[in-house]
């Protein structure tokens, strides 16, 4: 073992040498993360602050159900704290604010939607969203959508009591307007009906991850293979000049040199990953969590396996130049697949199926859930994937070389 | 006593080539040997089974008396390889190499900075020892390339063909260390298509071609086999005729000939008999003539002798 690490270690060193190389491997995954946090900060949610969306509110209804929709649902006791209600007294605005970024939607109830959901007209409620706010402004289309749903079901249903009264005429037909405005709220509180989605899929006081901690995940996990290709590259450039063969001419086992090689690549990408995550902690404020021993192991999980795909590439490669070639698409393919670059949320469900066949997304996933305040419990599928994945590929890394260097 | 033996050792590649075609040799501990030939003579691929790099098709060899194929690691604690490239870290200094690879060959911790620095002192880089070595000279590489074949104070040491791409003086300095350490008592297995090195260094060669071993012997019993003839290069001034080699070779006396790299060779019984016929060829053939020198036999001509060729054909 003393060996392997002399080796693992020797790696380390020489890598390092390569000043220009070895900075921007660990130097660009953090630029990265700052230029693509900044870019597309508008679409997620901050971690550090609460979820907050400003919503633009026009009414141009002012009947019972906008009033219903503004003081019972969007001020109710549920979405008072997460929405910040701002009327306007036209379309246009509420779309200007919209446009100048102080809402993150627009909400217009248009004029006669009381009455065409107590008739059997057409209606509908109008969603503006900030294109650099989808999530926000998908959370308010969700509460106008199960708003519309609720009431046209329930409307329905009165509309078909009335006529039932009115042909047996238990009730005269003009009360029957003034009983329908009144029936629809009161057979059940809307507000209780009413959930963003987003609610329901996160726990209760967690913190949403922000632009900046997704892409410290995804481009630190990224990057992570770009190290572990680069030191597994080590492996064809030792044969190149010979060294490899000097190390098997050496009064050592095969296994041991292969083991120390397959080590420098594992260090390397430890080294790599931790720098992204102290770094980001510090200079982005990026919250890796509070479970110390799942952020450990889902580490530990993510290097392992990506370093063991290192090993697999570094053995199925024929050249250097192959290496410096395939090992970047590869990352760059298998973080694309993962969501890695944007995140694919609304996408169709078989996107969200095949993109766990890459190991990154297995990553982003532990991650995600240790950031939202998730615990070791809950990472076990992602750590287990993870390290079997890891195993496979080292596997296989590990007997492919061997068989590539059974010179005696 | 054998140090190294080797019996009816053999190396077939994928294809059918022979490389090494039943060789049987042996070295004697404290002596330096030299294996002379052409490049593709199967020196390498000798070197390379008896570094345990490379598994013998047929036969054996032994080291210490422990089986190349059955007993690799104990064949590996007693010898030490230059191979012929410099495989060295060029972005680590040499004393980092030799740090690294004094690890890998066992020199135990508290031994290490003083053979690291004893080694230092043979090959002559003591206060250069920092320095990377990508900025150091060719002659400067193979010296610290040597000095790691010796860290691990081996009973046999392996160079093969350790002085390529070296200038005149490195490739002196090389010689003389080595021949000290012989001198020390190192036993040395020292390839190469030098004629030069291997006649400085080795009291005893044997000389391949093309997979076998077509004479050994001291040096001087190899030149007895060309017998008391005379070799007579002549440094030719433009390109001769095709039929050259043939009128050549038709001067009653002479015994071979050949042409490469702008010489002319000829062996003969006697050199200053026939040399007057053999010039008279090349002005006939309106051949220039640049310079003559008549000496007595060498390896060089051993290997003309027994195979028609010259060493760096």
């Amino acid at each position: 073992m003393r060996k392997a690490l002399a080796i693992a270690w020797k790696d380390l060193v020489v890598l390092s040498r390569d000043f220009v190389s070895f900075i921007l491997l660990l130097a660009m995954p953090l630029l990265l993360i700052l230029v693509l946090g900044t870019a597309f900060g508008g679409m997620f949610v901050s971690n550090t602050a609460p979820f907050q969306i400003t919503l633009a509110f026009v009414d141009q209804d002012n009947g019972e159900m906008s009033r219903l929709l503004r003081d019972e649902v969007l001020q109710g006791p549920d979405l008072k704290e997460m929405i910040r209600l701002h009327t306007f007294a036209s379309p246009d605005d509420a779309r200007q604010a919209v446009r100048a970024g102080s809402a993150a939607a627009a909400l217009i109830v248009p004029s006669g939607f009381s009455q065409a959901v107590m008739g059997e007209s057409k209606t509908q409620l109008e969603v503006l969203a900030n294109p650099d706010s989808t999530i926000k402004a998908g959370a308010i289309r969700s509460i106008a959508e199960a708003f519309t749903t609720e009431v046209m079901a329930r409307g329905a249903m009165v509309r078909l009591t009335l006529a039932e009264l009115l042909s047996r005429n238990l009730i005269q037909p003009q009360e029957a307007a003034a009983a329908a405005a009144r029936w629809v709220p009161e057979l059940q509180s809307l507000q209780s009906q009413i959930r963003i989605q987003r609610e329901q899929e996160v726990a209760p006081g967690a913190q949403l991850p922000g632009a900046m901690a997704y892409y410290s995940i995804s481009m630190g996990v990224m990057y992570v293979l770009f190290a572990a290709n680069t030191a597994g590259g080590s492996i064809l450039t030792e044969r190149r000049t010979r060294t490899l063969l000097r190390l098997f001419s050496a009064p050592l086992e095969r296994r041991t040199v292969l083991v120390g090689k397959l080590l420098g690549v594992f260090l390397l990408a430890l080294v790599q990953f931790l720098l992204v995550v102290a770094f980001t902690a510090l200079a982005y404020r990026v919250s890796w969590g509070s479970s110390i021993p799942g952020l450990a192991l889902m580490i530990l999980a993510t290097v392992f396996c990506l370093a063991g795909l290192g090993a697999l590439l570094a053995s199925l490669y024929r050249s250097e130049s192959q290496a410096a070639a395939i090992g970047p698409a590869v990352a760059l393919l298998l973080t694309f697949l993962a969501g890695g670059m944007w995140v694919f949320t609304g996408g169709p469900q078989w996107l969200d199926i095949l993109s766990h066949v890459s190991p990154v997304r297995w990553s982003i996933d532990g991650f995600l859930t240790l950031m939202s305040g998730g615990s070791l419990a809950q990472i076990l599928l992602p750590i287990g994937v993870l390290l079997g994945l890891g195993a496979v590929f080292f596997g296989i890394g590990f007997l492919r070389i061997r068989k590539s260097y059974d010179v005696a | 006593m054998s140090l190294v033996r080797m019996e009816k050792l053999s190396k077939t590649f994928e294809g059918g080539r022979k490389a090494v075609d039943e060789v049987s040799l042996s070295i004697e501990e404290g002596e330096a040997f030299g294996l002379l030939g052409p490049n593709g003579a199967g020196k390498t691929t000798m070197v390379l089974m008896l570094s345990c790099l490379l598994r013998p098709t047929t036969g054996d060899a032994w080291v210490d008396n422990a089986s190349v194929i059955q007993n690799s690691l104990r064949v590996r604690r007693a010898i030490g390889v230059v191979p012929q490239e410099i495989a060295l870290y060029p972005t680590l200094s040499a004393r980092e190499n030799l740090e690294f690879w004094s690890v890998m060959y066992d020199v135990p911790s508290r031994e290490r900075k003083s053979r690291i620095e004893e080694l230092l002192v043979v090959v002559g880089l003591a206060d250069r020892q920092n320095e990377r070595i990508d900025r150091y000279s060719g002659g400067m590489k193979r010296r610290v390339n040597i000095a790691v074949g010796l860290l691990g104070r081996p009973k046999l040491l392996i160079l093969d063909e350790p002085t390529v791409g070296v200038d005149p003086q490195s490739r002196n300095s090389i010689l003389e260390t080595l021949k000290e350490l012989n001198g020390q008592g190192l036993t040395l297995l020292y390839t190469s298509h030098y004629m030069e090195e291997v006649e400085f260094l080795c009291p005893r060669v044997a000389i391949m071609d093309q997979g076998r071993v077509i004479a050994h012997g001291t040096q001087e019993e190899l030149r007895l086999l060309v017998g008391e003839q005379d070799a007579i290069t002549i440094q030719l001034g433009s390109v001769p005729p095709d039929d050259i080699l043939d009128k050549v070779h038709a001067i009653e006396g002479v015994s071979a000939a050949h042409h490469s790299e702008g010489d002319l060779t000829v062996l003969s019984n006697s050199g200053r008999r026939v040399l007057p016929a053999v010039l008279d060829k090349l002005f006939d053939a309106e051949v220039k003539v640049r310079s003559v020198a008549v000496r007595e036999p060498n390896l060089e001509s051993v290997f003309l002798h027994l195979t028609g060729k010259e060493l760096r054909d």
